[in-house]
């Protein structure tokens, strides 16, 4: 979050006025700006921490945590023993009330019954101070004339809940004996035992960042500030157990938050520092008009594909870390969130997947069978897409655009719903077999697939993704179905290349008596194979995670033999692989089969994947011919 | 085959090679018969089932059978109502959910992208390569964790059961190949062309409404074909984000193929209902065809 900007080398006149008001905008974004008399443009930056700190409050109990310092909590609404405090069940999962539409309805109501009483309670709190930069932290305290009533934490309270409010107003805060009304309960941190300030009182910000990196202290039924953990508590919110997937991505969302400020906040101390030097030079301070206009010419770019970006972080980049981040946790299904917690574990997961036999064996296993799938499905969608163009696109056949709208038809159905029909017709009821037993064709063919070792019974309808023993036929139906879904969208895109190949070329080679396979062989082979060679690549890093030719066909089935699963995998249950999965569709499997979750082993192997696929792709790139125009540019 | 094919067309008009060239014809023309019998008979058989009584696959005919026909399914597909006072049925809402998440999604991802393509193509800017390859290469990344994070954005800003916000999801995943494709095609534009409408007055936003967009029209018909087409096929998001009554049409359709769900499991009702979406959108698909030839042709050459 800082920059450079501070350390210029002076080089004609003293720098030492921007310097300083670099330094300034450092600590307070827009003081700089204050400082270069440019005051609408300070408001614009002071946006940043006001945005922030506002946030943090709205979102905190640190008003309370300042009443706890300052000695003014009644002794007996301390917490004390497991009896105290009234609990309300909320929704499963423990939930923190930090949805940010709360949040800012919090901050708005907040503001609307007058910040001061807020402010005021914060004042003096080191803590606030050092993580938001408070500009008025060095404030008077406005605790030394004795506040006797703890009115500004029951207006605190009343936005961020009702529930809170109604207590507070209603009895006040040491009438914690009725039952109906629910009261906050203080922590009551002894001398020993931990405390953990952030986690009791923090805001949407620091407890965000204390979450991310602890991922929780306490859990359900653990004894705390001198009572026990609940597994949720609306009241009193420290005493709801801590729910580490809820930390850690709060946490990632506070900490985005944070760049995109910091950012602004460095372009902040870089614009005072500039002006400040233009101002010297020029003698006059520059118009908010005019930065306006300059900012807008300058960062018109970012500007307009700002939400292009805001959104690819919230939807692209944070998905990421999150799997990222999970790779070095221990989250399994084995861990209930609020009663047990999360940890990180470095490369725990890694050195286990690496080591351990099972594992691995099945690991193996299925990464064969992605690469086989991923070279065979993309080889036959190609090489019968050339075929199809080859034909369609012949001299001899007429009609063209008639045969060719039937054979792009399988293209233009969603492949959803083309793979569940696929799915209905290998149903042992389904077309193929009734069309076997139709033709008199089933009693050859399951003869013929039980001599190959494939189908139990002869003269049965044919079960294709079930028996552990068809594993070889579910595959080779698989690559077929993708084959019938694929083939058109290749042959499309060789029709388009064929177009490309000039005429002259045929020409020239026919004047020179060249054969039909000849021309085929030299001329449009090596012509249509260079112009498709990316498609190429990018169909094998396509169909190597595709994951609806498996899971909608054949849901990843038949199982695998279970005298053949090895006994450190058995952990994993149903999210066991069927002999048709592919990486991609084990993942889903180990992230979403209900009791049987493997979130980090799932995120490990995520990673695995993004690393051979988007190695094929920064290949694909490399030798493409638009990046290697670019390079000079 | 294809050698035979050349052949044929090289071939002199003499008797022998008149020969070869029919039955090359003849040749190709079976190839393109029994091509073209695969494509068709699962959509014929589809058609059929969806136009068979009862709920079994076994009572399917391989041949029409009339005594069987029924539109039944059509008719629970356009009443059923599993809530008596939901405005539409069920599919029909689930349906029409999913088409206003579709165009919704197709205005967006066109104005966002085609507005990063111009300033990608147009402007010099720190970051600007780095920028966009990190994101390609970044959307390689398998997502299926990533669901648990989305999860929580939604429910922190209190979208979840809401098809509208899956746009943001779509269109954040579209916009770095996009922007990349009309980047490509927007640098093919000349660029004396803004200059003089600038030198005549015009904005930076007036050069790209009024000049780029209509000239970028080819690759913005695939952008939106492409935009248009996503939502319907998706099922991982809906299935994770929406609750049953806020469902799309992809998850009504998969509910009524899982046997799992006996109140729903009726592959003849999944066949009716994959007919009524997969016809508009076929039509769609084949309508625009010269733009998505046009894009995807943009997209190979890309790689």
């Amino acid at each position: 979050m800082n920059t450079q900007e501070g350390s210029p080398a002076p080089r004609r006149r003293s720098r030492a006025p921007a310097l300083v008001a670099a330094i300034a905008s450092l600590l307070v974004p827009g003081l700089g700006q204050l400082l270069n008399r440019q005051k609408l443009k300070a408001l614009v930056w002071l946006i940043v921490p006001v945005l922030l700190v506002s946030v943090e409050l709205a979102t905190s109990d640190w008003g309370r945590y300042a009443a706890l310092r300052s000695g003014k909590v009644p002794p007996e609404s301390f917490a004390r023993g497991a009896e105290a405090g009234f609990e309300l069940e909320g929704p499963a999962g423990g939930e923190q009330a930090t949805s940010l539409a709360d949040l800012f309805g919090t901050a708005e109501a907040g503001e609307a019954e007058g910040e001061d009483p807020f402010a005021a309670a914060t004042e003096d709190d080191p803590f606030a101070a050092a993580s938001e930069d408070d500009p008025f932290a060095a404030a008077e305290d406005p605790f030394s004339g004795g506040v006797p009533d703890l009115d500004p934490f029951a207006a605190a309270a009343e936005g961020e809940d009702p529930f809170a409010a109604a207590a507070g107003e209603g009895e006040g805060l040491d009438s914690g004996d009725s039952y109906f009304d629910a009261t906050y309960l203080w922590p009551n941190y002894g001398d020993e035992g931990p405390r953990y300030v952030v986690r009791d009182f923090g805001g949407f910000f620091t407890r965000g960042l204390w979450g991310l990196a602890t991922l929780g202290r306490v859990v359900i039924d653990d004894a705390y500030a001198g009572t026990t953990i609940e597994l949720y508590n609306r009241v009193t919110p420290w005493l709801g157990a801590d729910n580490s997937i809820v930390l850690m991505g709060n946490g990632l969302i506070a900490l985005s938050i944070l760049v995109i400020l910091g950012a602004v906040w460095a372009f902040g101390v870089a614009d005072a520092y500039r002006s400040r030097v233009r101002t010297d030079e020029t003698g006059r301070v520059e118009k908010f008009g005019e930065f306006w206009g300059r900012v807008w010419h300058s960062l018109y770019v970012y500007l307009v594909s700002a939400p292009a970006f805001v959104l690819m972080i919230l939807f692209t980049i944070i998905p990421i870390l999150f799997t990222f981040l999970m790779a070095f946790t221990n989250y399994t299904y084995r861990v209930k969130l609020g009663a047990r917690l999360i940890e990180w574990v470095g490369l725990d997961t890694f050195r286990f997947l690496a080591v351990d036999p099972g594992w691995l064996s099945v690991f193996g296993q299925i990464f064969l069978w992605t690469i086989l799938w991923a070279l065979m499905s993309s080889f036959t969608v190609y090489a019968i897409g050339f075929l199809n163009a080859m034909v369609v696109e012949s001299p001899l056949v007429r009609a063209k655009k008639v045969w060719r709208t039937i054979m792009i038809l399988p293209w233009a159905i969603p492949s959803l719903v083309s793979l569940m029909v696929f799915r209905n017709a290998f149903d042992k009821d389904g077309l193929v077999n009734q069309f076997l037993f139709a033709s008199g064709l089933m009693e050859s063919v399951t003869n013929f697939l039980y001599k190959i070792g494939l189908e139990g019974k002869p003269d049965m309808p044919i079960f294709w993704f079930q028996p552990i023993y068809n594993g070889a036929l579910a595959r080779f139906v698989v690559v077929l179905t993708n084959l019938w879904l694929g083939a058109p969208y290749h042959m499309m895109m060789i029709i388009g290349v064929l177009a490309t190949v000039p005429k002259e070329l045929y020409e020239a080679a026919a004047i020179d008596g060249a054969t039909g396979y000849q021309r085929f062989r030299f001329i449009t082979l090596p012509m249509v194979l260079s112009a498709t060679v990316p498609a190429l690549i990018m169909t094998f890093s396509f169909n190597f995670n595709n994951f609806g030719a498996v899971y909608f066909l054949t849901g990843g089935g038949p199982s695998w033999d279970p005298s053949k699963v090895p006994d450190s995998m058995r952990i994993v249950g149903s999210a066991m692989p069927g002999q048709t999965d592919i990486l991609i569709s084990w993942i889903y499997k180990l992230s979403f089969t209900k009791d049987f979750e493997q979130y980090n082993t799932a995120a490990v192997y995520s990673i695995i994947i993004f690393m051979i696929v988007g190695g094929f792709a920064v290949f694909n790139m490399l030798r493409s011919k638009s990046f290697t125009e670019e390079a000079g540019e | 085959m294809s050698a035979s094919l050349t052949n044929a067309v090289a071939g002199k008009a003499s008797g022998a090679a008149r020969t070869r060239r029919a039955l090359a014809a003849g040749l190709q023309y079976a190839y393109l018969t029994i091509v073209c019998t695969v494509v068709l008979v699962p959509l014929v058989w589809m058609v059929v089932a969806s136009l068979t009584k009862g709920k079994l696959l076994s009572g399917v005919p391989l041949w029409p059978d009339f005594s069987k026909f029924s539109l039944e399914h059509y008719t629970y597909l356009f009443t059923y109502k599993s809530t008596s006072n939901a405005a539409f049925p069920d599919f029909v809402a689930a349906f029409l959910r999913s088409l206003t998440v579709a165009v919704v999604n197709t205005g967006a991802v066109v104005l966002l992208t085609t507005l990063t393509g111009y300033v990608f193509s147009r402007f010099r800017f720190a970051g600007r390569k780095p920028l966009l390859i990190s994101f390609l290469l970044l959307q390689m990344f398998p997502s299926f964790m990533g669901m648990i994070a989305i999860f929580m954005i939604f429910r922190t800003f209190g979208w979840l059961n809401q098809p509208i916000y899956l746009v943001f999801i779509y269109a954040a995943g579209a916009v770095p190949y996009n922007t990349y494709l009309v980047r490509g095609y927007m640098r093919s534009i000349p660029i004396s062309i803004d200059e003089a409408a600038t030198i005549d007055g015009a904005s930076r936003s007036k050069v790209f409404f009024r000049i780029m967009l209509p000239l970028a029209t080819p690759i913005i018909g695939f952008i939106a074909v492409n935009a248009f087409m996503a939502p319907w096929m998706d099922y991982m998001l809906p299935f994770q984000l929406l609750n049953m009554q806020n469902q799309t049409v992809a998850i009504f359709l998969y509910r009524l193929t899982d046997p799992l769900i006996t109140l729903y499991y009726n592959p003849l009702n999944f066949m009716a209902g994959a007919i009524v979406l997969a016809v508009p959108i076929t039509l769609v698909q084949i309508w625009m065809q010269r733009f998505i030839v046009y894009g995807m042709a943009a997209g190979a050459a890309k790689g």
